[in-house]
Formats: C-alpha cells, structure tokens, sequence
C-alpha cells in the first residue's frame, strides 16, 4: 500500500514538473503536453479513489456490525426525502389517504370530505366505506358479522345468477328494524322476501347474501306466514350462526278440522337445515320480531305498543319466557319503546315518556327517559332521567320541536352510557350513576330536514357510524 | 464434518444487499430484509450471490431508520418466542411497543419519509405504524387546516364549517 501511494505521489510531482515545464517553454507540444498532465493527474486521482474503496470494502467485509455503509460518491444529493415532499406525496396518494382516513374516527372523515374534491372523492367510495366501517368496528361483536358469510361457501356456491338480490339490496329500509327501534347490531340481516317465499342472510355492507332453504313444516301442515327472522350469531363462541324464524302454520287435522298457531323454527348454518319444531307457541308483537336481540344466547323481542312483558327465546334450551315490565306511567297515554339493547348479560329497554306542554304558544314535549334494565339473573330494576328541552335549543335559539332518539348503549370501563341524539346533537348520559350526568358529545351533520321541520338522521345508516365514534369524544 | 459438531461455530449468516436512492449501501441480514414484503417476494427469484436491491424511492437517512427498524423486530420477536418457550413471564411484546412509540416519534417530515419508504417496502407492521401516527397528527383538524399544511388546493363547491 505505501508504495501504491508512494507511486502516486511519484505521478503527482511528475504532473507538476511537467505543467511547470510547459508554462516556462510554451513550445509547440504545449497544448499535447497539457493534456498529457491532465490525464496523469486524473489518473492518480482515480488510484487514490480505487484504493480507498478497496479499504472500505475489506473493512465492510470483515466489520462486526450487521450493517455498513459504503461511500460511491462524495457528493450527497438527495433524490427523495426533501423536506415537504414526501408530505405533499402522501396526501396526493389516493390509497395511503384512504388507510389514514380508516384510522379515523367516521366523524372526523366525514369532516375531511370537505378538504378537497378528491378527497370527497375517496371518502365516498362505496368500497372505502365499507371498509372503514370493517376497520372501525373491528373490536365490536356486531362487526364480526361478514366473516361468517364468507366461511359458508357451500351455501353462496349453491346461489344462482338472476336472484331478485339486486333488486332487495336497494331496499335497505325494509331490512331495518322497525324505526320505532334502532339497533346498531343489525348489518347482517335476515330477510324473508314474501314474494319469493325465501329467506336470504345478507351483509348490506358487503352486498354479500346467501339463500336459505325454505322451511318445509310436518306432513299436514302449511306456512300461512312469515312473522320475521332473527339472526343468532356469537363468534365468541361458534362460527356457525342460526335464524330463528317465527312461522304461522295452518295444521290440517286428521279429521279434517284446521287451526293456526305459531311456530318458531331454528335453522342451523352448520347443517344447513332448519331444525323441527316440536312445541308451538302464542307469539306475541309480531310487529317487533325481526328486531330481535341476542344477549346471552337468548333472543330478545322488543315489545310493541302497550305490551306488558317483554319475551325472550332461548335459543339453546329451546324455548320462549315471558318477563313481565315495570307498569305504565299515568302521565301518558301510550308507551312507546325506543330502544332495546344488550350489554354482556344485561339488557337496556329504553321507554319515552312525553308530557305535552305549552310554552309561548310553541308546544312541546318534556321528555322522560325511562330505563328498564335487565339483569339476566335477576328482577327488572328501572329509574328514568328527564331532559328538558328547553335547555336544548337551536342555533337561532328557538325551541325547536325537537327529535329525540336513543343511539346506542356503551360500557365504557365500569361506566355505562346512553347515547341519545336531540335534535342535531348527541348526548351521553351516564346511567350507572343514580344522578344521570347528561352531557354534550358531538354534532350530527348528516341531518335532513323534513317538511314539517322535523330533522332526522337521512337515514338510520347513518346513526351507526357516529354510534361506535362518540368515544373519543368524550 | 467437523464443524457440524462444534456449536460455538455459527454458520455464516446471509447477507443482502439493499441500496439506497442516493447510493449507498446497507449490508443487511437476509432475516432482517425479509420483512419488506416487497424483498421477500423478489427473494426467491434472485441468485444467492447477488442479493442487492436496488431502492429507488428510499433515501439513505431513512433506509438506516427501516433498517433499525426491522432489526429491532427480528431480534424482539426471537427474543419473545425464546421467552415463551421457557415460559418465564416477560412484557417483551410491550416493551416493543414502547420502542415502536418512540422509533415513531420523529418530526413530520422524517415520519412522512418512514411511511413513504414503508408502502414502498411493504413493511405491513412499520406502515401502520406511520399511518396511525399520520392519523393522529390531522385527528380533530379543520379542512381549511389540512388543506394549509398540506398544500391542497380547495376546490370544494360548498364548504359548510367554512363557518366555524
């Protein structure tokens, strides 16, 4: 090595000799002369340049770190990574703005509709939509749904082209639960098409169905009617899932007399058949049994008009119970339920309560919350909470005959919270306290406004979203 | 023959090549580079000895930063399966986690340079991390205040908390 650098010091002096010798002649190989040094000075550049790459690759080679680096040129130009760039590059990408849109909260996607048409755009997008809603309630029970779907590839095979599947799709209202009780539970719903006399279980948010067979009761017997289907699905603890169906059969006797009666069937994803029914029941509020929920392997039906008990189906035992609930409040003439929901082993009957006042010529309603809870080893236990709507008033601070909805119920930690929604704002109300601390959470944008000037959510879509996105905002 | 019975003698480890856009080298462990997806599926294809991948889009600063990252990765989770294996209790996975929070805790343009670098690579795990940090970053700001930070033009039609 020393005499490598020694010979290019040799080079280097000759080079400068050599240029010296050109200046003081400045004969006619000048011009060659010049150029001659120049190419031996670059040459022993280049040697000095070679035998420092040589030295750093030996020392790579045998260099204990895992990693090292390597210099191929002096100069550090940066192609990538100025400062903003990258930044202005991410928010250009159209699918890395979409996976920093799925961890946000709907609300503030919905907010980020605004920024920029593509943005709009994205947030839009049929499939980043459900996606999100996927992504966002990848740790609620509900949205486990899809996945069940996907696993009966027997029973989606078995599906043929030219199903009136598109034409239901559309008609998402009529798969809803009742109005009178919205229920977040309810994206994987079953559907009995009177017309087809078929039941299908489908995923609006995957547009993904499968068919059911129909139920074909004992010999001498006939299916009147379809009074609703529920769907029973607890991944927790099966991934098979089963529809319980509320049949009227008219029964034929052997002599010749007919009569009707109630039949709940069970159809079971892991044979893929219905089950036989060997007990027939009354089955009360036919009007409420496809808004069924599942707590505790029992189906619960939310009660209709001025129904005094609420029913349950246990699906494993097989068989139908009766509770009966609190009395009815003397102040108003009618009950009106609103909202049946089910947490770990409890279950939440939400009841209005409205009293008609009058206040400068506006009328309008004093609202009573009233909770029944359920504790499944226990008596019904019940209390309410009022909200005044006069505290509640609009952005032109008039009192607004307001829209009252119950959201959703949530366990948060040892605290449980009711969500409701008065007017375009929601409230959280916690009711594990014996004094219900009502407070403001969040803003509803998605309203529409009717004629007669009540506002609703345009759709109880909508409400799902915001129902799972109010925990951040507490 | 003989060495197959010595323990203490590890066999070489494999090495690749990762180069970044500005031309450097990173000499890597060939575990450590199969967590890029991107390298994994080009793995297979490539002859032993010549195992460099050319990154066009990943520059130096931020190639070193993957390169930690994905070292620390590899060497927690054999570190974790070890402690498992002996069943003695360890919060390893934690641990990784708070390393992860503070790997990403890096001013905005660095964290945008990672994200970049980590769709390009496919690192699954590395890439959400940056985006849950991104998310984080516009979490509860205004359009118009995105729209500024990000250089978006607005060509909404209507902008209803323009009132806000």
């Amino acid at each position: 090595m020393e005499a490598s650098s020694s010979l290019t010091t040799d080079l280097q002096s000759f080079h400068l000799e050599m240029s010296a010798g050109t200046q003081c002649s400045a004969s006619e190989g000048e011009l060659f002369l010049t150029w001659l040094g120049f190419i031996f000075a670059m040459f022993g550049y280049f040697l000095r340049v070679m035998l420092v790459c040589v030295f750093v690759d030996w020392r790579s080679k045998y260099n204990p770190v895992a990693f090292s680096c390597r210099k191929y040129h002096s100069s550090k130009k940066k192609h990538m990574g100025e400062p903003g760039l990258n930044a202005m590059e991410v928010f250009h990408n159209d699918d890395l703005v979409g996976e920093i849109m799925l961890h946000l909260p709907p609300i503030y996607v919905l907010r980020f509709k605004m920024v920029c048409k593509k943005w709009h755009r994205i947030i839009t997008n049929p499939s980043f939509r459900r996606r999100h809603t996927l992504y966002f309630h990848r740790y609620s029970l509900s949205r486990f749904l899809p996945s069940i779907l996907l696993q009966d590839h027997k029973a989606a095979n078995s599906l043929k082209a030219g199903e009136p599947l598109s034409l239901l799709l559309n008609r998402d209202d009529r798969w809803r639960a009742p109005s009178l009780i919205p229920n977040p539970a309810f994206d994987f719903v079953p559907v009995f098409e009177p017309k087809y006399r078929r039941g299908f279980v489908c995923n609006p948010l995957t547009k993904e169905y499968i068919k059911l067979p129909s139920y074909v009761p004992t010999k001498g017997s006939e299916v009147v009617k379809n009074f609703g289907m529920n769907l029973v699905f607890d991944p927790s603890k099966s991934l098979h899932y089963k529809v319980v169906a509320v049949y009227e059969i008219e029964v034929t006797t052997s002599e010749g007399f007919e009569y009707s009666s109630s039949h709940i069937v069970v159809y079971s994803s892991e044979s893929h058949s219905w089950g036989i029914s060997r007990r027939y029941y009354r089955v009360p509020n036919v009007s409420t049994i496809s808004a069924g929920i599942l707590v505790n392997d029992s189906l619960f039906w939310p009660p209709d008009g001025d129904g005094e008990y609420l029913h349950y189906y246990n699906v494993q035992l097989e068989v139908l119970v009766s509770w009966k609930l609190p009395p009815k409040s003397p102040v108003c003439k009618y009950r009106s339920w609103h909202y049946l929901g089910g947490l770990v082993d409890k279950v939440y009957l939400i009841e209005q309560i409205c009293t008609y006042e009058s206040w400068h010529g506006y009328r309008y309603i004093r609202y009573i919350g009233y909770e029944v809870r359920i504790d499944l080893s226990m008596m019904a236990e019940s209390f309410s909470f009022v909200i005044e709507p006069s505290r509640y008033k609009d952005a032109t601070e008039q009192i607004m005959f307001p829209w009252f909805r119950a959201i959703c119920i949530h366990r948060l930690g040892e605290q449980v919270f009711l969500f409701i929604g008065i007017d375009c704002m929601i409230y959280s109300i916690n009711i594990s306290q014996p004094q219900c601390v009502i407070k403001k959470v969040g803003l509803v944008s998605h309203l529409v406004q009717y004629s007669d000037g009540s506002r609703m959510f345009s759709r109880e879509w909508d409400v799902i979203p915001y129902s799972n996105s109010l925990f951040p905002l507490q | 023959m003989k060495d197959s019975f010595n323990p203490s003698i590890e066999p070489p480890k494999k090495t690749v090549t990762l180069v970044s856009s500005d031309g450097y080298d990173f000499e890597v462990e060939e575990e450590v580079a199969l967590e890029s997806q991107v390298i994994k599926d080009g793995f297979e294809d490539k002859a032993v000895d010549d195992r460099e991948y050319l990154l066009f889009n990943v520059h130096s600063d931020t190639l070193e930063l993957i390169i930690k990252y994905c070292e620390k990765h590899v060497s927690s989770r054999k570190s974790i399966s070890a402690a498992a294996a002996s069943s003695s209790s360890s919060n390893g996975e934690e641990a990784l986690k708070e390393w992860d929070e503070h790997f990403i805790s890096v001013d905005t343009n660095t964290l945008y340079d990672i994200l970049m670098a980590a769709d390009y690579l496919n690192i699954k795990s590395l890439l959400d991390l940056a985006i849950q940090k991104v998310a984080d970053t516009i979490h509860g700001r205004s359009p118009e205040q995105i729209r500024k930070k990000f250089n978006i033009e607005n060509d909404s039609i209507i902008d209803p908390w323009a009132s806000e």
